[in-house]
C-alpha cells in the first residue's frame, strides 16, 4: 500500500457484533485518493436504491484521506457517505475533530457501521481493539454531554468521539453527528446513528502514519504554516462570520425565508458585534494554525450563560432568515441545536418557513404549540427548535425534513428553500446566477461546499458578470470537481491554497506523503469522483427534474435591497443547466452515459 | 468652477475585517474632480490607508459589482453617489 494509508478498513456489525478488518485496494485508492472518493464507492457497492435510510441495511462510511492525521497543518478531515434521512438519497459529508486522525493512528483508513444493536450502544477502538458498551444509562444526553461521558467511560480525554443528542434518537431526519464539537452536520446522519441505536464512538490510537518523505513533508509544513498566517489572518481573528456584512451588502443575505436578500439589521449580528462582544475563545481542530471556530459566550441578558461555535451558515439562517437580530439568541439558538442533535442550517430553515406559515395565517398557536411564530421573535427561534427535537406540535412534521414537509403539504412548496430535500446555505442565488447552479447540482442537493463555490469568482475574477450566465457552467464545475478532490484528501478546505490544492493543482504534498504522482492527476480523479456520485444518483432515480431551482428563486423577484428586482428564473437556470450537462457528459435528462462512464472508468471499476 | 458638477461625491464602504485597515473607520464620503476614475479612487485609498485595490487580497465592488467586472475597469468614470465597497475575501462558509 502507498504511504500515508494504513491500507485497513475496519468494519462492524452492530446487529450481530461481529467485526472484520479488510483490505483498502490500491488500485482503487489510486484512481479514488481516499476519503470522499472511496466512501462513494463501498456505497455504491453496497447500498442498494431500495435500501431504507432508516433502516439496518444503511451503513455510515467513515472514511480518512492520506493527509488526515499527517503532521502538515489542518490535516483534521475525514468523510462520511450514508443514505441521508433528510434527503432519501446519497449523502456525503465532511467533518474536522480529532476522530479522523486517532482513526488513523490507530491503524484504519476507515470504519464501517453497519447493522442496529438490540439496545442503546457506544463503541470504543483503542488501537486494534474494537468493544462494544451499554450506552441505555445516556439516553437523552445531549450530543455534548454524550461527549463528556464518553471520554470518562474511555479514560482518555485525549480521544477522537462522535455523539448524537436526543434528537438522533428520535430519528429528527436532520440530525447531525457531533464530532469532537466539529459536526457531520447535514444530511441527518445523526439519525442513521439514532436507527442504529448508537449512542457514540470513541477512538485512540498510538500508531504513526507512515510517510514516503518526512523531511519534505516537515518543509511543506512549514512554508505553508508561513503563508497562512498572513493569508488567513482574517479567519483566526473573525472567523467565517466575517463574511455576514459583505454578503448582506452584495443583497445575498437570506432574509426572513429568503422573501428578500437585505437584512436591516445586519449591524447587529455581524463579525464585529460578535468580535466586540461574544468571542471568548478560538477553536482551533487537529494541527490547525488557523483557528477559525469561535467559542462566543453571552455574558449578560435574557441568554446569559449561552455558549456555542458559532459560523456564518448558523448566523446567516438562524439570524437575518428567521429575521432575528439578537446575537446572543443566535448563540443560543446554536447551543440548543448543537445540543439536542440538529443541523443548524436546516434548523434556520425550518424555524424560518414556520415563521412565515405563521404571519400568512397557513398555521396557527395551535400548530406551534402556543409560540408567537413571527419573525424577530428569538422567543419562537428557541421555541420552535424545541419542537423539531422532540417531534412536537409542527415540529414533528418539520423533523421530517423539506422532503416529507413537501409531500405532506405540497401546497407549502413555494415557500420552502431546498434542492433534493437538502435546505438552502445562507446564499441567495438571486445574487450570484452560478451560485443557483451550485445548488442545483450538487451531489448532495442544495450545497455550497459539494456544489462548488463560486461567489469570489463571480464578483472579482473578470471573466464573468454575477447575473449573467455565460461560463457559470464551466466555473460551477471546476469548483464541485476541485472540492471534491479535497474532500477526498484529509485536508480542511480553508488552507487548501498554502499546499496548491486549486483547480489546476501544484506542489508536491500528496507526493511527499504518499510516494504515488497524485498531484497531475487530482482533476481526473475529482471528476470520476463528481460522475461516480451522479451515477449513484441517477441509480436512485434522480433526474433534471430534481436539478430544479425552488419557485422562491425563479418565480419571485428580489423585492429590496441592492439586488432589488433580482430573479433567476427557470429559462435563465435552464441555459447553464444544458451547458453544464454537455460539460459532464450526461444527456438531457442528466443521466451519465454510457461514453462518460468509460471516460472515467467507471464501467471496469463499477462492473 | 467650484459649482456643483465640477465634483462627484463617492462613498467608500469598509465591511467586515477591512476596517482593520482603516483604523476602524466604517466609511468615507470622496470628492473628486468630476470626470475622476476608479483609478482616483485607488490612487487615494493607496495614499490614505496604504491599501492595493483591486488586489489579491481583498475584495473591491462598484455599485455591486467587482471593479474587475466593470467594462472600463480602473479607467471606469465615476458618477455622482457611486458606492464602493471593500471587504475581505469571500470564500464558502
Ligand atoms: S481552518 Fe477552521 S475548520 Fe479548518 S481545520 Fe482550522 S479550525 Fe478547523
Amino acid at each position: 500500500m502507498l504511504k500515508g494509508y494504513c491500507g485497513k478498513v475496519l468494519r462492524v456489525n452492530l446487529s450481530t457484533r461481529a467485526t472484520s478488518v479488510e483490505n483498502l485496494k490500491e488500485d482503487e485508492v489510486k484512481i479514488l485518493l481516499g476519503g470522499r472518493g472511496i466512501a462513494a464507492k463501498y456505497y455504491y457497492d453496497e447500498i442498494g436504491p431500495g435500501v431504507d435510510e432508516l433502516g439496518p441495511d444503511n451503513k455510515i462510511f467513515f472514511m480518512t484521506g492520506p493527509l488526515t492525521g499527517t503532521p502538515l497543518v489542518s490535516t483534521t478531515k475525514f468523510q462520511l457517505a450514508t443514505k441521508s434521512p433528510e434527503t432519501r438519497m446519497y449523502l456525503c459529508s465532511n467533518c474536522g475533530g480529532d476522530f479522523g486522525p486517532q482513526l488513523k493512528q490507530a491503524g484504519f483508513d476507515g470504519l464501517i457501521i453497519e447493522g442496529k444493536a438490540a439496545e442503546l450502544t457506544w463503541l470504543s477502538l483503542k488501537d486494534g481493539a474494537l468493544e462494544f458498551h451499554d450506552a441505555r444509562p445516556w439516553k437523552g444526553y445531549t450530543s455534548v454531554k454524550t461527549l463528556g461521558a464518553l471520554r470518562e467511560a474511555f479514560g482518555e480525554k485525549k480521544a477522537g468521539a462522535m455523539s448524537i443528542g436526543p434528537a438522533g434518537e428520535r430519528l429528527v431526519r436532520m440530525s447531525y453527528i457531533n464530532v469532537d464539537d466539529r459536526a457531520f452536520g447535514r444530511g441527518g446522519p445523526g439519525a442513521v446513528m439514532g436507527s442504529k441505536n448508537l449512542k457514540g464512538i470513541i477512538v485512540k490510537g498510538s500508531g504513526d502514519i507512515s510517510l514516503a518523505d518526512a523531511e519534505k513533508v516537515a518543509a511543506i509544513r512549514k512554508a505553508a504554516v508561513v503563508e497562512l498566517k498572513t493569508s488567513r489572518a482574517n479567519h483566526t481573528k473573525f472567523g467565517t462570520p466575517q463574511y455576514v456584512e459583505p454578503l448582506n451588502t452584495l443583497g445575498c443575505m437570506p432574509t426572513r425565508n429568503f422573501q428578500t436578500a437585505y437584512f436591516e439589521d445586519c449591524d447587529k449580528v455581524d463579525a464585529h458585534e460578535m468580535v466586540a462582544h461574544y468571542v471568548k475563545k478560538n477553536y482551533a481542530c487537529y494541527r490547525c494554525t488557523v483557528a477559525c471556530g469561535k467559542m462566543c459566550e453571552v455574558t449578560e441578558g435574557p441568554y446569559k450563560g449561552a455558549h456555542a461555535r458559532t459560523e456564518f451558515e448558523t448566523v446567516g439562517l438562524l439570524g437575518p432568515d428567521c429575521g432575528i437580530s439578537d446575537f446572543a439568541a443566535i448563540v443560543k439558538g446554536n447551543q440548543l441545536c448543537d445540543e439536542l442533535g440538529i443541523d443548524t442550517m436546516s434548523a434556520g430553515n425550518a424555524v424560518a418557513l414556520t415563521m412565515e406559515l405563521f404571519e400568512k395565517g397557513l398555521i396557527t398557536k395551535q400548530d406551534t404549540m402556543g409560540i408567537d411564530a413571527r419573525f424577530g421573535n428569538p422567543d419562537a427561534l428557541l421555541g420552535i427548535i424545541e419542537l423539531i427535537a422532540a417531534r412536537q406540535g409542527i415540529g414533528d412534521l418539520l423533523a421530517e425534513g423539506m422532503y416529507g414537509v413537501k409531500k405532506a403539504r405540497p401546497e407549502w412548496k413555494r415557500f420552502i428553500l431546498d434542492v433534493k430535500g437538502m435546505p438552502f446555505a445562507a446564499y441567495d442565488p438571486r445574487g450570484f446566477t452560478g451560485n443557483g447552479l451550485t445548488n442545483g447540482t450538487s451531489n448532495r442537493g442544495a450545497c455550497h461546499n459539494v456544489g462548488g463555490w463560486t461567489i469570489r469568482a463571480e464578483l472579482q475574477s473578470g471573466k464573468y458578470d454575477r447575473y449573467a450566465l455565460e461560463g457559470k457552467a464551466a466555473l460551477v464545475k471546476a469548483a464541485q470537481d476541485s472540492r471534491a478532490y479535497v474532500d477526498s484528501i484529509g485536508m480542511c478546505t480553508v488552507v487548501r491554497g498554502a499546499f496548491g490544492f486549486s483547480e489546476a493543482p501544484t506542489g508536491e504534498v500528496l507526493e511527499a506523503v504518499t510516494g504515488y504522482a497524485f498531484t497531475p492527476k487530482l482533476m481526473e480523479i475529482a471528476q470520476r469522483i463528481y460522475c461516480l456520485e451522479r451515477v449513484i444518483l441517477n441509480r436512485e432515480g434522480i433526474r433534471r427534474r430534481d436539478d430544479l431551482l425552488p419557485e422562491r428563486i425563479t418565480k419571485e423577484t428580489l423585492p429590496s435591497g441592492p439586488t432589488k428586482g433580482r430573479i433567476l428564473t427557470d429559462a435563465m437556470y435552464d441555459v447553464m443547466l444544458k451547458d453544464y450537462y454537455g460539460l459532464r457528459g450526461w444527456d438531457a435528462d442528466g443521466v451519465v452515459t454510457e461514453e462518460t462512464k468509460s471516460k472515467w472508468g467507471l464501467k471496469e471499476l463499477l462492473a | 468652477m467650484n459649482g456643483p458638477s465640477a465634483t462627484v461625491t463617492v462613498r467608500i464602504r469598509y465591511l467586515s475585517a477591512i476596517r482593520e485597515k482603516t483604523g476602524g473607520r466604517r466609511q468615507d464620503e470622496l470628492s473628486l474632480p468630476h470626470g475622476s476614475t476608479l483609478l482616483s479612487v485607488a490612487d487615494w485609498l493607496q495614499k490614505s490607508y496604504s491599501m492595493s485595490v483591486p488586489g489579491p487580497s481583498l475584495m473591491s465592488t462598484i455599485n455591486g459589482y467587482g471593479w474587475n467586472q466593470v467594462p472600463g475597469g480602473l479607467a471606469t468614470e465615476l458618477h455622482e453617489g457611486d458606492e464602493i465597497a471593500l471587504f475581505p475575501l469571500l470564500s464558502g462558509g
